[in-house]
């Protein structure tokens, strides 16, 4: 095994206690900010050269989102580190109560080659606060039967697990709302990095009424950001590799091409695609498609919508469009989902004040801000006891006695709110 | 609390209390919702082959992965409650009286059979022989001279714990104790002095009612040797030297801590319970246990109005737009200086009105 040596010296550093210290681990957050600072060319230029990436679309998830984490990480590690007094009862009054954050150890960041940098920093950032030694490593991986295998073999060490999967992320768009609005939204989210992001929106749900004039808000979309031909605009992206083009050159025999749907296998290139007249069983709406291809399925309404998006495995995010609160939280409160959107897509990733994680078939775990620091540390329960007042502690010693355990009771005992005594 | 179906599997080793708890729960709590099932180890092969969204389990270390191999197959989250060999350390530097009063109580509380009892004793040589005679004198205070005929002292699980436990004492100095009778599977509170890190009753959680003392020349060893095994699920360090207290806390880690006593940081709701390592993951106990079983799912509701703004966002791009975003993600107010300009300006204003309604 190539890697024991590596493992066992990081262990070794980590003993030493050296990234316990704030100063430490403050200097290495500074390092990695002067790393976005000083090779921020060469990052969005890797970026271009593997999958085309506009310059914008680069700069604001890899730069903009990681100088956010590592600013935020920065400004409040010292709260994030300090320990938490808790609540205490009758017994413990005068003791002290706390949580101490401790960091687990050596940990392991595999990161994705959709998002390589901001999936490879962000928990870096994390762990970093959280007083960890990392491995990075960037793979290929098709998640979540990646994530058994990464789950099954942490299991053989008991090493806990934060998996960020995929999943078919759906998007419902109402009756009432504003189609043009909707549509610009949806279209931003689904061609974004040409599609190849975890929490695009995978699919349309909308009525037969509104799915003609949702096709042609989203056309008119596609021309505002792309212009008349987007294999000519800057601002649009390629497929990653070879075998990712394949994968979703295959895809668009799904359905009916109501948009797009041309291919250029050379720069792989893959036109932002609508599909309409999918079926449920068609391949395109088996897996994550992690491209720039929209299909759209028609529904009766919100309540077919729902049970279509239950009928099948929790996604990373859902999303709905409509102008009728009550309808988005009908969809917030009838279905589940690592994360949810009203009215907009992806926007939810760039609060540091929201955890982002999945459930079930999207993932376990999550990160984000001090959310990442959080996954990285264990939280300790710590009690430091008086050792005044035995006598009071003398009531828990046997021999026990009915006179006792009453006096024990009466200390301990938690009631209900509300339960009146003199009643 | 949190809206879960929950199957309960008590253990079959416990099997007075999970024909019971059988019994009786579905009498009490909605059967279509909360079943329990019981069985054994073939029973509950066979459960962790289906699909749950959580899975808490308390038990082995060895179970444990069992229990998370199984959980991986359906991308299941598991919180283990497992085990480990929990040390605690006595400071020459503290009232070794009350000290000694609490590792008896926390060690020998249901005959040894929790898993945050203190497993092992680190002390100085100097102060091994007091704590045998504390702990010996503790021990008639709380179950007179026949411990064997104390209601409030109990018995060891079943035949093949008890056979496990004595073996525990092969080759081991018993300062105090020792004495067993299978038949009623009884093992007296036992002390055993001297004892080397590399025997037997060192290498497995002892889960039964003796206590290996191992004496370390420091608490800079202290600490060496609790960082060369597997992570405990609790710790325990008496000293009046709240320095050294605070040291072997940060130089190591443990599920949990209880300096100057045992046992009591479990009784603290407002503590997560649980271990780290191989002493487990997760944890519960009071809105610790709602937040295990449930999904915090991040929510942004936003309004379709407000469409101006979002073109920043939108290709074609360009740098001022990058800008722009810049300034709306990474600008950190400084409330401070906004604040106290603020409040210098409505300060001025209102001398102005003030001045002007009376004058």
């Amino acid at each position: 095994n190539p890697y024991a040596g590596l493992v066992s010296r990081l262990r070794a550093s980590w003993l030493t206690g050296k990234t316990r210290p704030m100063e430490y681990r403050v200097a290495q957050l500074e390092a990695l900010g002067r790393f976005l600072d000083e090779k921020q060319q060469d990052i969005l230029e890797a970026l271009a050269s593997d999958m085309h990436e506009p310059s914008f679309e680069a700069e604001y998830c890899n730069i903009l989102l990681c100088k956010n984490e590592l600013n935020n990480t920065l400004n409040k590690l010292d709260t994030w580190m300090k320990d938490e007094h808790v609540e205490k009862n009758l017994v413990t009054q005068l003791d002290s109560a706390f949580i101490r954050k401790d960091p687990y150890g050596v940990v392991l960041i595999v990161a994705p080659w959709h998002c390589p940098i901001f999936a490879a920093l962000v928990p870096l950032i994390g762990a970093i606060a959280a007083g960890e030694w990392e491995l990075c490593q960037s793979r290929t991986l098709r998640a979540p039967a990646a994530g058994r295998m990464v789950m099954t073999a942490a299991a053989k060490h008991l090493t806990p697990v934060t998996l960020e999967l995929g999943g078919k992320n759906p998007c419902y768009v109402s009756d009432h709302c504003e189609l043009q609005i909707a549509a610009r939204r949806v279209a931003w989210g689904r061609f974004f990095h040409a599609g190849q992001t975890c929490v695009a929106p995978n699919y349309v749900l909308c009525s037969a009424a509104v799915r003609d004039k949702l096709v042609g808000a989203l056309r008119e979309a596609i021309a505002e950001f792309y212009g008349p031909n987007p294999k000519e605009s800057p601002d649009f992206a390629r497929i990653a590799d070879d075998e990712q083009f394949q994968r979703l050159r295959a895809l668009l025999g799904s359905g009916r091409v109501a948009i797009g749907g041309q291919a250029d296998e050379r720069e792989r290139y893959i036109a932002p695609t609508v599909l309409v007249d999918v079926q449920p069983s068609d391949p395109v709406m088996q897996e994550s498609i992690l491209g720039p291809i929209l299909p759209i399925i028609t529904v009766t309404g919100v309540d077919e919508a729902i049970d279509f998006i239950n009928a099948r495995e929790r996604p990373l995010v859902v999303y709905v469009f409509s102008s009728d609160k009550k309808v988005v939280n009908q969809v917030l409160e009838r279905t589940s989902s690592g994360g949810f959107c009203g009215n907009d897509t992806m926007m939810h990733m760039t609060l540091v004040s929201l955890p982002f994680g999945g459930i079930g078939e999207s993932g376990l775990g999550r990160y984000h801000g001090q959310f990442t620091f959080d996954t990285f540390s264990h939280l300790r329960g710590c009690l430091q006891r008086t050792t005044a007042l035995e006598a009071v502690t003398a009531l828990r010693y046997p021999p026990y006695g009915a006179h006792k355990t009453g006096l024990v009771r009466a200390a301990c005992e938690l009631k209900r709110h509300g339960a009146c005594a003199l009643l | 609390a949190a809206g879960n179906a929950v199957v309960v599997k008590p253990s079959e080793v416990s099997e007075h209390t999970a024909r019971l708890v059988a019994e009786l729960l579905p009498k009490y709590l909605d059967p279509d919702l909360y079943p329990v099932v019981t069985g054994g180890v073939a029973e509950t092969t066979d459960l962790l082959t289906h699909r749950f969204d959580h899975i808490l389990y308390t038990g082995s270390t060895a179970v444990g992965k069992i229990v998370m191999a199984a959980a991986a197959k359906h991308l299941t989250p598991v919180t283990l409650e497992l085990g480990g060999k929990s040390p605690c350390y006595i400071d020459k530097d503290c009232d070794l009286t009350v000290a000694c009063r609490r590792i008896a109580w926390g060690k020998y509380l249901n005959c040894g059979q929790t898993c945050i009892a203190p497993d092992y004793v680190l002390c100085e040589p100097s102060i091994q022989a007091q704590v045998v005679e504390n702990i010996k004198a503790t021990l008639q205070e709380f179950y007179g001279d026949d411990v064997k005929s104390s209601p409030d002292y109990e018995r060891i699980i079943n035949k093949r714990h008890f056979r496990r436990v004595l073996a525990l004492l092969e080759g081991q100095k018993i300062a105090h104790g020792g004495e067993s009778d299978e038949a009623s599977c009884f093992i007296a509170p036992t002390i055993l002095t001297d004892v080397s890190p590399e025997a037997k009753v060192m290498q497995e959680e002892i889960f039964g009612p003796i206590l290996p003392i191992v004496p370390v020349k420091s608490v800079d060893e202290a600490i060496e040797f609790i960082n060369g095994r597997e992570k405990p699920l609790a710790l325990y360090v008496f000293s009046n030297n709240k320095q050294l207290i605070n040291r072997v806390i940060s130089e190591t880690t443990s599920g949990g801590v209880t300096a100057n006593d045992v046992v009591m940081h479990f009784f603290l709701p407002s503590l997560p319970f649980g271990g780290v390592g191989h002493s487990g993951m997760g944890a519960y106990h009071g809105q610790h246990t709602f937040d295990t079983f449930s999904h915090h799912r991040s929510c942004l509701i936003k309004d379709l109005k407000m469409e101006r703004a979002n073109k920043l966002r939108y290709p074609p791009g360009s740098q001022k737009k990058v800008d722009w975003a810049k300034f709306f993600l990474l600008k950190r107010w400084n409330w401070g200086r906004v604040g106290l300009i603020t409040l210098a300006l409505l300060g001025v204003v209102a001398a102005v009105v003030i001045k002007v309604s009376l004058g």
